[in-house]
């Protein structure tokens, strides 16, 4: 692009208005040297008529044949000696003089009214250009103003290519500012269901603080409540745990890497936070032999995907019945990774496929089990972070969930 | 503010009096910038009448789709033409690529047609996303269902238009590759930053959007967000 493809209209112009001249001057040249030549022939054959005899000066042999040039110097002697040099103006020399200067006025004339045009249409290019830069900065200047449909009414003298990229532009600038009110909105709404989350087991502590102070209670009664707090606490322990991972995801604080690492030893690594949590309910998790990554590169943050599948499994082992299996089944395909966490547990209705990916968002069937509604919604951030996918759907005809990721080859 | 995409009380009718179908009967949605909709819906509820009403292919009935602020079917003929190839990227079930041509041509064509200069490497970088950099010379008839999918995904795509309209993306193919397609087709989007509506009526692929339309009998309503 750049300097090269920009000759400006001046230059342009200039240009042309040489080539005007030159072309004139040229065409002139040509005209004039003809007519002086066509003039040189008349004189020459008047001084020959001058110097031939009678017999001689015969126009019908003339036709045939051009007059001996020695007749021409015998007609030159003839004529000065009446008073004829070669500096005496004759009618002809007149007839030459009018004939020449006519078509140097014409040429003069032509000549300045195409100047004139040329000018004239810079002057109409120059000031179409100066409006068209006007139109663009004032509808520059209210995209700034973030105002709906400002450009509306500037844009009709625009082309419609600038039209319609101008209102991506200004479309695009006006979802950053929604997206930037929706935060802040999201922000307030999360802090709501936050205190939300919290009421239910700081309520329960303090109840059973307060009896545990109050009155008088056999041991065995003591240990319960005692047992009820603790339990109360480690929701709360897990529910922190999860807050300050999504309130980092929401901030943006979380940075995810993307780095080729065996996505294999991910796998393993996931495996083993939550093997303890399985073998309490006697749940095995599988790694069918073949479909298990041996040494396969992705790139993936490993600390954040070993979440998304430890959430996965955990919700997995939640659901299922004690003596239950879960598979972990890997695939590659054509620009994906593919690891599919197949259970045995409840299950999901179609309907909620999409809803339980939402934060906070606890299913009919789910709401008597312990949880916050965070696991899932974190695990779509992060997959999405990675331009992965996370999906689910149901085992053919059998009871329990697929969850599958999804995370690019490369 | 940030709508792209409107339909203002949008009808669509075939046939008269008692056999008269009500395809797309007054609907008014929106759809915002950067959005994934899906539109989802049973065969026969009316869902590509109105895909096919949003990407100006068809006339209404009554009513108006906004894009942007135009309103697209007071536009003339050639106009809207020419609109649509500028602001609408299709994807058909059916692929409808052009068999006498290789896959580079079929997929800069609309922007031959638009009269437009190819972004080479734009369009290089989309074909290597979707993983057809080895195919680019190949005849779309020689490829499978899923790669000739990808190769109207990059066409689709190539022109940059601001919204990828996709009627039952994955319609051929089998489980697996739809979900690959689906997860392309969003990861391009998002990083191109357009917005996409998909019509389909498998709840599965539904669940990738961000936003759920519900279409029965010709009404559209709303299923709640996926994500907020």
């Amino acid at each position: 692009m750049g300097l090269r493809s920009r000759i400006n209209t001046k230059q342009l112009l200039f240009a042309a208005g040489l080539a005007i001249i030159l072309f004139t001057v040229l065409l002139d040249a040509t005209v004039l040297s003809n007519l002086k030549s066509s003039y040189q022939d008349t004189k020459n054959i008047i001084s020959k008529l001058a110097g031939s005899t009678e017999e001689e000066a015969n126009p019908l042999k003339w036709l045939k044949e051009l007059p001996e040039n020695d007749w021409l110097s015998q007609g030159e002697e003839f004529l000065s000696f009446y008073g004829y040099d070669s500096k005496t103006k004759t009618v002809w020399d007149k007839k030459y003089l009018v004939s020449r200067n006519k078509i140097l006025a014409v040429s003069a004339a032509f000549d300045t009214f195409l100047l004139l045009l040329l000018f004239l249409l810079f002057h109409f290019l120059q000031r179409q250009n100066k409006q068209r830069v006007d139109e663009v900065e004032k509808a520059l200047r209210q995209l700034q103003t973030i105002d709906s449909d400002a450009l509306n009414f500037v844009s009709a003298a625009l082309e419609p290519v600038l039209r319609d990229r101008l209102f991506s532009l200004q479309e695009q600038i006006q979802t950053d500012h929604t997206q930037l009110q929706e935060e802040k909105e999201s922000t307030k709404a999360f802090v709501t269901d936050i205190s939300h989350q919290l009421k239910t087991p700081v309520a329960a502590l303090k109840t059973n603080l307060e009896i545990l102070s109050g009155e008088e209670m056999t041991k065995k009664q003591q240990k319960e409540f005692l047992n009820s707090c603790i339990s109360q606490l480690e929701g709360l322990e897990n529910l922190t745990k999860t807050l300050v991972n999504v309130s980092r995801m929401e901030k943006g604080m979380i940075q995810l890497h993307l780095q080729p690492a065996d996505i294999g030893e991910t796998i393993l690594a996931a495996v083993s936070r939550i093997y303890e949590k399985a073998a309490e309910k006697d749940i095995s998790i599988e790694m069918p032999q073949g479909s298990f990554p041996e040494h396969v590169l992705v790139p993936h943050d490993k600390k954040w995907t070993i979440e998304v599948l430890v959430n996965i499994m955990d919700n997995a082992v939640k659901y299922s019945e004690p003596h239950t299996q879960i598979t972990i089944h890997t695939e590659t395909l054509t620009t994906y990774l593919k690891i599919d966490i197949e259970d045995e547990g409840i299950g999901i209705p179609k309907s909620e496929y999409h809803k339980i990916f939402q934060r906070f968002y606890r299913g009919d069937l789910v709401k008597e089990t312990e949880g916050s509604g965070i696991g899932l919604y974190l695990a779509r951030e992060i997959m999405e972070k990675q331009n992965g996918i996370i999906f689910v759907r149901s085992r053919h005809g059998r009871k329990g969930s697929i969850f599958s990721i999804q995370l690019p080859k490369a | 503010m940030n709508t792209i995409l409107e339909t203002k009380d949008l009808c669509k009718y075939y046939g008269t009096g008692e056999n008269q179908v009500k395809a797309v009967n007054h609907t008014s949605i929106s759809i915002k910038k950067g959005e994934f909709a899906a539109i989802v819906g049973k065969s026969g509820s009316g869902k590509s009448t109105l895909l096919h009403l949003l990407g100006g292919l068809d006339y209404p009935t009554c009513g108006e789709v906004f894009i942007g602020s135009q309103s697209i079917f007071s536009l003339k003929e050639e106009e809207l033409a020419a609109f649509r190839r500028r602001k609408i990227g299709f994807i058909f079930q059916s692929f409808n690529l052009i068999t006498s041509i290789n896959v580079w041509e079929n997929i800069v064509l609309p922007i031959g047609l638009d009269n437009k200069k190819t972004d080479v490497p734009f369009v290089k970088g989309i074909i290597d996303i979707l993983g057809l950099s080895s195919k680019i010379n190949s005849m779309p008839n020689t490829l499978s269902g899923g790669q000739q999918q990808r190769v109207a995904i990059a066409r689709a795509l190539a022109a940059k238009p601001d919204i990828i309209l996709a009627d039952e993306p994955t319609g051929n193919l089998d489980s697996k590759t739809s979900m690959e397609v689906i997860n392309l087709l969003k990861a391009s989007v998002k990083k191109y930053g357009q917005t996409l509506a998909m019509i389909t009526h498998d709840e599965e692929l539904a669940q990738m959007a961000d936003r759920i339309l519900v279409i029965e009998d010709g009404m559209v309503t709303e299923d709640g967000k996926a994500v907020s």
